[in-house]
């Protein structure tokens, strides 16, 4: 029986593994714009579609393991808050909720832009795909540039985890723990900003270099995917440190 | 495989042998910077080769020193570093990664029709982060090492003087490598399957495969993040863990412990996979119920996550949950109960072949009930009160998941070697070599029950007197287990150089990966299958087999 | 998994995003006995839920896919849950110090 794809039939093992990777267009010239009817794909795959499903189910499957490297910080949160109710409401209260709240529509804003961005690419549309990606990177800095804020100043106060807490006016027992657990998972958070704020400007990147198209732009959905999840831990932490009744 | 893709790749002038993907490239870069699954996976033997040597002369040294009931030839603040090496060295740089990266990589392509995994490129990456987390913690080892125990236990492990970080930071490296590489099984699971190779037409190994993946995705980001937490610990003083600053050790112990138990099942899932391949072929009779096999794995996978806590029945854990992951704890018996009468009932009535395979098969079963067995004694919370911290303990484990993953891992070895390299090893040799291998774990982990019923704990170095006719006891199977592990990597390495070219399928299986050549070329396939049988129907083989390069 | 959410979707979805957001904002300044936590947490989950089927696709995405992160969150639950339920029914004294069920067996003497 002939194989399925003819496509698949080219690549015979005459071919180097290497070569066989080339998922989309010929590297020869940084700037030519690909063929989308060119947009091959790898060898193990039997069509694009399949390619591009797998893709995207790497994607989501590696996001459910960040989902469990949050759990594990999640479930230490819940059991100290369950230990020590007044001192965490106390110092819930202490951070600054407006800044966070503006930083939790900053991160939502920044998700519609992701998402529009490949709205666009989609159709065809790849200067306002790349300005929408230029708007979501703005909002990741953003976001940094006010955590960095809010970072610097409990700091200052002394409203920092464990032996170096040094802020009297909340309760000894229960604080450190909570500042603890607010640097560490909050910053977890932000570095995870850090490296979706790198993946866009390597998709900005890209885009101007012509490497995506409707016919191939999975890397994009990838980093869309990434970048909503961000958002998404971001959802949660916003209430779990912030709103403390 | 359709018959009709095989007929016309042969004119009766054949043309010398294609290159196999041994031999189509040659050079150091050529393995190093590979994307070929095959070459990945002796990439990673050649590695958890090295890893089981390294844990097996740890596992050695403490044997001989335990031959005295005082120090024989070591101290005490050794001896605590070498049972923590050889614990990490043996979990995480031998047993999880084992069979599914050599066997996982190798095999799973072939098994689905495929020519390479969904993803290559994650692929050599998992194990340039796998070296490195290697490299990484044997620094922390040669720089002294740590000598908390492989489970870290807080409050000891966040303030130890010794080189706890370096060790931390390898594992948590490794675990990326292991994340990396469950995610690329998924998906290549889900995604490159060749047309007609339906769910249920999936080889039991995959499904094994698959059952592993997902609970190694799911679990080890939980290990990462607490040894994370545990680094920050010892490094910053947060208190996260530490009562005197308002911390839970036991919290520690519930994190830590809701990665180690389905670790277990990562470590011994593959092995049943294994198992579930090699008894059909080597029994000619397809398995007794494929879908029990398969259901009982997810049952296993499911399951595996509620048992936790039965690690810490006496460590101040709430009599409710102590309730609860006991009945968990029974639960999960019950379906590696399923899988060992589905195996018996393979052979019923088949048609066994008796070799070293068939060996590891039946080492690999009877170590599964009577560890088993003993787990489920275990389990039950007052008999648990008596056994936590002692021998008996550490035989079980051993028996249950030690035993079965190592007596798999050669099981696959041998079973797989001609597809692998194309040549033949020793029957003789190899028999011998697995008899010596099962009847030296036997002994050196039977006295261990006896040992910790009567009160011997773990962990230590000095005992009392009447312990130590066991201890010799022990140790005495420990050098018969070293001496058949040694004759066993002799007749391989033999084989590799020396050994005659194999048939294209020795064992007559049914698999679909013995339908390419052995070794296979580099895409394994030349035409892309189209599979129209189950994984278990005889006898379209034979013309599969008369498939000639 | 196409795109296949316009771009008036996305917009219509982040101004709803947007307006749980000052919801959650305005319930945590209002005394709800016990149940401002639940109620954050359900419009945190409700939010979640609603980038996931929206922005991140899911809505028109395969099974795998959305049963995968589903799977995660039910793992996290049931860590969580079995944790907190180990720290609420602990022999008092098994608890860290300071923390409020060691404060009851101590009847409110301090550490």
């Amino acid at each position: 029986m002939r194989p399925k794809s003819p496509s698949n039939n080219r690549r015979r093992f005459g071919a180097a593994p290497s070569s066989a990777g080339a998922a989309g267009p010929a590297d020869s010239d940084c700037s030519t714009r690909i063929d989308p009817a060119e947009a091959l794909p790898q060898i193990q795959f039997q069509d694009a579609v399949r390619q591009r499903h797998a893709a995207s189910l790497a994607v989501w499957v590696f996001l459910s393991t960040e989902v469990m490297f949050f759990a594990g910080l999640i479930a230490a949160y819940v059991v100290y808050r369950y230990d020590y109710p007044a001192a965490f409401s106390a110092c819930s209260h202490h951070l600054e909720r407006w800044v966070a709240t503006f930083e939790t529509a900053d991160l939502l804003t920044s998700s519609l832009f992701m998402a529009l961005a490949i709205h666009f690419i989609q159709k065809n549309a790849r200067r306002l795909s790349v300005l929408c990606l230029a708007l979501a990177f703005l909002g990741g800095a953003a976001f940094l540039v006010l955590h960095g804020h809010e970072y610097a100043t409990d700091a200052m106060e002394g409203a920092l985890p464990g032996r170096f807490y040094r802020l009297a006016e909340l309760p000894a027992v229960g604080a450190p723990m909570f500042f603890a657990l607010y640097f560490f998972i909050t910053g977890l958070h932000a570095i995870h900003v850090a490296v979706g704020m790198g993946l866009i400007g390597y998709l900005v990147v890209q885009l101007l270099r012509g490497r995506y198209s409707p016919a191939y732009f999975n890397p994009m959905e990838g980093v869309g995917l990434y970048w909503h999840f961000v958002d998404m831990v971001w959802v949660f932490l916003y209430p779990l440190f912030y709103l403390i009744h | 495989m359709n018959p009709a893709s095989l007929a016309p790749e042969h004119p009766p002038s054949a043309p010398a042998r294609a290159p196999s993907y041994l031999t189509a490239e040659t050079g150091p870069k050529s393995w190093l910077f590979t994307h070929d699954h095959k070459r990945i996976a002796l990439l990673y033997l050649g590695t958890v080769s090295f890893t089981l040597i390294l844990g097996g002369v740890f596992a050695l040294l403490l044997r001989l020193e335990l031959l005295t009931p005082e120090n024989t030839i070591m101290q005490a603040q050794t001896y605590d570093r070498l049972f923590t090496l050889h614990g990490v060295t043996m979990v995480w740089l031998f047993m999880i990664p084992s069979i599914p990266t050599v066997f996982g990589n190798f095999l799973l392509p072939l098994m689905l029709g495929a020519h390479d995994v969904a993803l290559p490129r994650l692929n050599l990456l998992s194990w340039y982060v796998f070296v490195v987390g290697i490299a990484v913690t044997l620094i922390g080892m040669i720089a002294g090492g740590t000598d908390t125990g492989w489970t870290f236990y807080t409050p000891y492990s966040t303030t130890s003087p010794h080189e706890v970080i370096p060790v931390l930071a390898g594992v948590f490296i490794i675990g990326f490598s292991t994340i990396m590489t469950g995610v690329n099984f998924i998906v290549t699971i889900h995604t490159v399957r060749a047309q007609g190779l339906h769910w249920m037409r999936l080889p039991l190994f995959v499904w094994g495969i698959y059952g592993v993946s997902i609970i190694q995705i799911l679990a080890t980001p939980v290990l990462g993040i607490t040894l994370a937490l545990v680094c920050l610990e010892s490094f910053l003083g947060t208190g996260i863990f530490d009562p005197l600053k308002g911390g839970d050790p036991v919290l520690f112990q519930h994190l830590f412990w809701f990665y180690s138990h389905p670790a277990v099942y990562i470590m011994v899932l593959p092995g049943m996979g294994v198992v579930s391949e090699v008894l059909p072929a080597l029994c000619r009779r397809p398995p007794f119920n494929y879908k029990a096999i398969v259901y009982s794995t997810f049952g296993i996978a499911f399951v595996g996550f509620l048992a936790w806590g039965h690690h810490m029945f006496v460590a101040g854990q709430s009599t409710a949950a102590n309730v609860m992951f006991g009945v968990a704890t029974m639960g999960v018996a019950i379906f590696t109960a399923i899988k060992i009468f589905n195996w018996v009932g393979n052979m019923y009535q088949g048609q066994v072949v008796f070799n070293a395979v068939t060996a590891y098969a039946l080492g690999f079963i009877f170590l599964m009930i009577f560890g088993g067995l003993t787990g489920v004694a275990l389990g039950t919370v007052g008999l648990d009160a008596h056994w936590h911290d002692t021998y008996f303990v550490v035989a079980h484990f051993h028996f249950i998941m030690a035993g079965p993953t190592l007596l798999a891992f050669l099981a696959a070895l041998h079973f797989w070697f001609p597809k692998m390299f194309g040549k033949t090893f020793s029957a003789r040799w190899s028999l011998i070599g697995a008899a010596t291998t099962f009847f030296g774990f036997f002994a050196t982990f039977t006295p261990q029950f006896l040992l910790g019923n009567m009160g011997m704990p773990r962990r230590s170095y000095a005992y009392l007197p009447r312990f130590q006719w066991l201890h010799v006891a022990s140790t005495m199977g420990a050098s018969i287990l070293a001496a058949g592990l040694l004759i066993t990597l002799f007749t391989l390495i033999h084989a590799l150089f020396f050994g005659e070219r194999a048939p294209e399928n020795p064992w007559d299986a049914t698999g679909y990966e013995w339908a390419c050549a052995s070794p296979p070329p580099p895409h394994n396939f030349e035409v892309t299958p189209v599979i129209t049988r189950g994984p278990y129907e005889w006898p379209v083989i034979p013309e599969e087999a008369r498939r000639a390069t | 998994m196409t795109s296949e959410v316009s771009a008036r979707g996305y917009l219509v979805n982040w101004i709803v995003l947007l307006g749980l957001t000052a919801l959650t904002f305005g319930a945590a300044h209002v005394d709800l006995g016990g149940w401002n936590t639940p109620l954050a947490l359900a419009i945190a989950l409700t939010k979640a839920v609603l980038i996931a089927l929206v922005f991140m696709n899911l809505l028109h995405a395969s099974f795998t896919q959305r049963f995968v992160l589903v799977g995660a969150g039910l793992l996290v639950l049931l860590l969580t849950g079995v944790v907190l339920l180990d720290a609420r029914t602990r022999f008092p004294l098994a608890t860290p110090p300071g923390s409020q069920r060691w404060l009851h067996a101590h009847a409110g003497q301090l550490p």
